[in-house]
């Protein structure tokens, strides 16, 4: 029977991926968000790199492989199989937010207000459909055979691609057409690949029902995330999600545009039930917006705090098993005593941050792998959405106050201006937002009356 | 006057430069504040001044200046308010101090930058922020080139460009990779703004044709090196600052008439800065 291969190099992935919301209003949820996500984690700091890579396999583990070019031999030490509810706790901190704010009673001036929060997070899922001289004939050299928890990996050194192409087959690995060809560049770069399978029997006595991410760590001066390998045999455009973790400032692509996502704004209270619609109809119209050629912020901070909090900071524990390697420092956990679960304030001095960033891509559109720079921008940023709940007044619900009486006047401007927005930066019609919101086009009936007639 | 001061070429490019920024600024959210802007021109312009009013030299340099300033608002970044306008009066100053043969040696720019990055921890350049749309790129090589041409100086920048993407795509030969990859460079807004508006300035660059060639070819070919080799990044702008170290001495070996700006008119000012 033949294998199939996984060539992700990072995102191969083509899957159903599944969304869970956190916070206290939202059920958790199975709905698809985005298809064919992936995440990786990346934790970065001069040369040192560890990254680590979501494999929400969810076929027969038997044809799960994957290939990823790596810049060195890896010895056993350097590869690990990690914790996937760390990577859904990072995706849960970093994603998209709402805020939700009731207004005051203008007739009673205070301050009153709460935020709650939601998260989306996304997991992801891979797997490629994919298809056997000896491997010295090939110019294929084994370099070392390691089993690390339930996956089996060899590094591999090849001389030149096709011999490589044939290896992989004659091993059973359904690797797809054109795969020598992306080969090529890493092999002419001297860079090795490291291919895993599942250990069906190490699975087991693990009591795993369950792929964990794979994690390598190595030293590299290029500081890349090679996407190129991934699109061989991609049908339609893939989605990826990569965390950077470093020291200093904001991480950004240096070969493709950046762009920030929208944030701050003010939209109708109704998407707080359909947030996850909304993240989507809002990233796809911003994709389409940069014609699916730049690279999205979604998230910038110290990974100390947050504000508001989509889920808690990562701990100590959980950030040293991604990978941040420089947190056992002893001056760190001296100065820090750990990282706090609560919002502290500004200012002081953290370090580890993290930047989300999050891309939809193709083959035509990125040609290139993602080679990335980390900037000195210390400025934080997050993907944030407020809901005003206006004030409901006692008993007939009329103000009694002169300024109530201008409050509740201004409201269907408030209103008209929230559907606007959100008809703006979404793929969504002002028509059914305002239908959504019960609006029957309030601020258009005495002005501009024409402005429904042709929409 | 007024007259002769607008065929000057260098408001054209000021116009350009501007264009560029509201681009920038809206369709790729520059991170760059109105403030920063403002307070770049108010620091090369105050010390353009005070360098005019001490040598007291033409007003007209004043275009020169304005256009360092647009070049370091085009590419520096910065959280802080004060690092701008502090790069721009030591960019200027630079042109008034370091000085070989009563001329320049660096492109105020670059040294402008280079100081940044190298002695101020908060600075930072964007090379992605330009994006790779095709129609900047033409826009930016069509200007660019009326530019140059008219600044006769036209054969600097595509030099630069010829070698630079030559040698990329030698490379890229000999790994495989597909020619979208060396079209996609091509289109990088960083490399041709620093093709057209840097390499590209005729007080910093030699005079004779062959040094030009020879100069575009050692900038090329070393950004290139230090770019894949020793993973450098904005390496041609570190490399344009160490060549012009040596262009008294490509002046010395290859002897050509100096460049001077002047107004399309035979009745020319000219200006030594």
């Amino acid at each position: 029977m033949k294998k199939n291969l996984l060539l992700i190099l990072i995102s191969l992935l083509i899957s159903p991926s599944i969304y869970a919301f956190c916070g206290f209003y939202v059920a958790k949820g199975g709905a698809d968000i985005f298809n064919k996500a992936s995440q990786v984690v990346m934790v970065r700091d001069e040369n040192r790199t560890v990254i680590t890579m979501m494999n929400d396999f969810e076929g027969d583990y038997k044809n799960f492989a994957m290939v990823i070019p790596v810049p060195q031999v890896l010895e056993k030490s350097q590869i690990n199989a990690g914790d996937k509810t760390n990577v859904k706790h990072l995706d849960d901190y970093t994603a998209p937010r709402l805020v939700e704010y009731h207004d005051a009673d203008p007739c009673q001036p205070r301050i009153m207000h709460k935020f709650g929060r939601s998260g989306i997070g996304i997991q992801n899922e891979s797997m490629l459909a994919a298809n056997s001289m000896p491997a010295k004939k090939l110019g294929v050299k084994i370099e070392a055979e390691y089993t690390v928890g339930e996956y089996d990996i060899v590094i591999l050194s090849a001389k030149e691609s096709n011999g490589l192409e044939t290896w992989l087959r004659q091993n059973k690995y359904n690797v797809p057409k054109g795969a020598s060809k992306a080969l090529k560049p890493y092999i002419k770069q001297k860079m090795k690949f490291f291919v895993a399978k599942v250990n069906i029997k190490e699975q087991k006595k693990a009591g795993l029902n369950f792929l964990r991410p794979l994690q390598v760590a190595f030293e590299s001066e290029k500081f890349m995330l090679p996407i190129r390998l991934g699109m061989i045999n991609a049908k339609g455009p893939q989605e990826l999600f990569v965390y950077v973790l470093t020291k200093n400032g904001r991480v950004e692509t240096s070969n493709y545009p950046n762009v920030k996502i929208p944030s701050d704004l003010d939209l109708p209270i109704f998407i707080k039930e359909e947030f996850s619609d909304f993240y989507k109809s809002m990233f796809d119209r911003q994709v389409k917006k940069e014609g699916m050629k730049a690279v999205f912020t979604e998230y910038f901070w110290d990974m100390g705090w947050c504000d508001p909090c989509a889920a808690d900071p990562l701990s100590v524990k959980q950030l040293r098993s991604l990978g941040v390697f420089w947190l056992d420092e002893p001056n760190y956990n001296k100065r820090r005593g750990g990282i706090r679960p609560m919002p502290i304030p500004r200012g002081g001095a953290r370090n580890v941050k993290v930047t989300r960033l999050h891309l939809r891509y193709d083959k035509k559109t990125f040609p290139q792998d993602l080679m990335f720079y980390q900037t000195k921008d210390t400025k934080n940023f997050q993907g944030r959405y407020i809901l005003r709940h206006p004030f409901k007044f006692k008993g007939d619900g009329k103000p009694q106050c002169d300024k109530g009486k201008e409050y509740v006047k201004n409201l269907p401007a408030r209103f008209e201006k929230e559907a606007q927005t959100l008809a703006h930066i979404t793929d969504w019609k002002l028509k059914d937002i305002r239908k959504k919101m019960k609006l029957a086009g309030n601020s258009s009936s005495k002005k501009g009356w024409w402005k429904k007639l042709w929409e | 006057m007024i007259s002769k001061m607008i065929l000057d070429i260098r408001f054209l490019q000021i116009f350009v430069m501007a264009s560029l920024l509201s681009l920038g600024v809206y369709l790729y959210d520059f991170t760059l504040g109105l403030e920063q802007v403002i307070l770049t021109f108010m620091g090369g312009l105050l010390a353009q001044l005070f360098w005019v009013k001490k040598y007291n030299l033409s007003k007209a340099s004043f275009l020169s200046a304005g256009i360092t300033c647009m070049g370091l608002v085009l590419l520096l970044r910065t959280n802080t308010l004060w690092l701008h306008p502090l790069i721009a009066v030591l960019a200027i100053s630079s042109k008034f101090i370091l000085q070989k043969n009563k001329q320049h040696i660096f492109n105020p720019t670059a040294i402008g930058l280079v100081i940044a990055l190298t002695f101020f921890s908060s600075s930072w350049l964007s090379p992605g922020q330009w994006g790779s749309q095709i129609l900047l790129a033409f826009w930016l090589i069509a200007i660019g080139s009326v530019l140059t041409f008219r600044a006769k100086q036209l054969d600097m920048a595509w030099y630069f460009l010829l070698f630079y993407l030559g040698g990329m795509a030698l490379r890229n030969l000999y790994l495989g990779y597909e020619v979208e990859i060396l079209i996609h460079a091509a289109k990088n807004g960083s490399l041709l703004l620093f093709a057209f508006f840097m390499i590209t300035d005729p007080k910093t660059t030699p005079n004779h044709k062959y040094s030009k060639i020879l100069f575009a070819f050692i900038i090329a070919m070393g950004s290139l090196i230090c770019r894949y080799y020793f993973y450098f990044n904005h390496s041609y702008i570190y490399c344009l600052v160490v060549t012009s170290l040596f262009v008294p001495l490509f002046n010395k070996k290859f002897i050509a008439p100096k460049f001077q700006w002047r107004v399309y008119e035979k009745k020319s000012i000219t200006y030594s800065y």
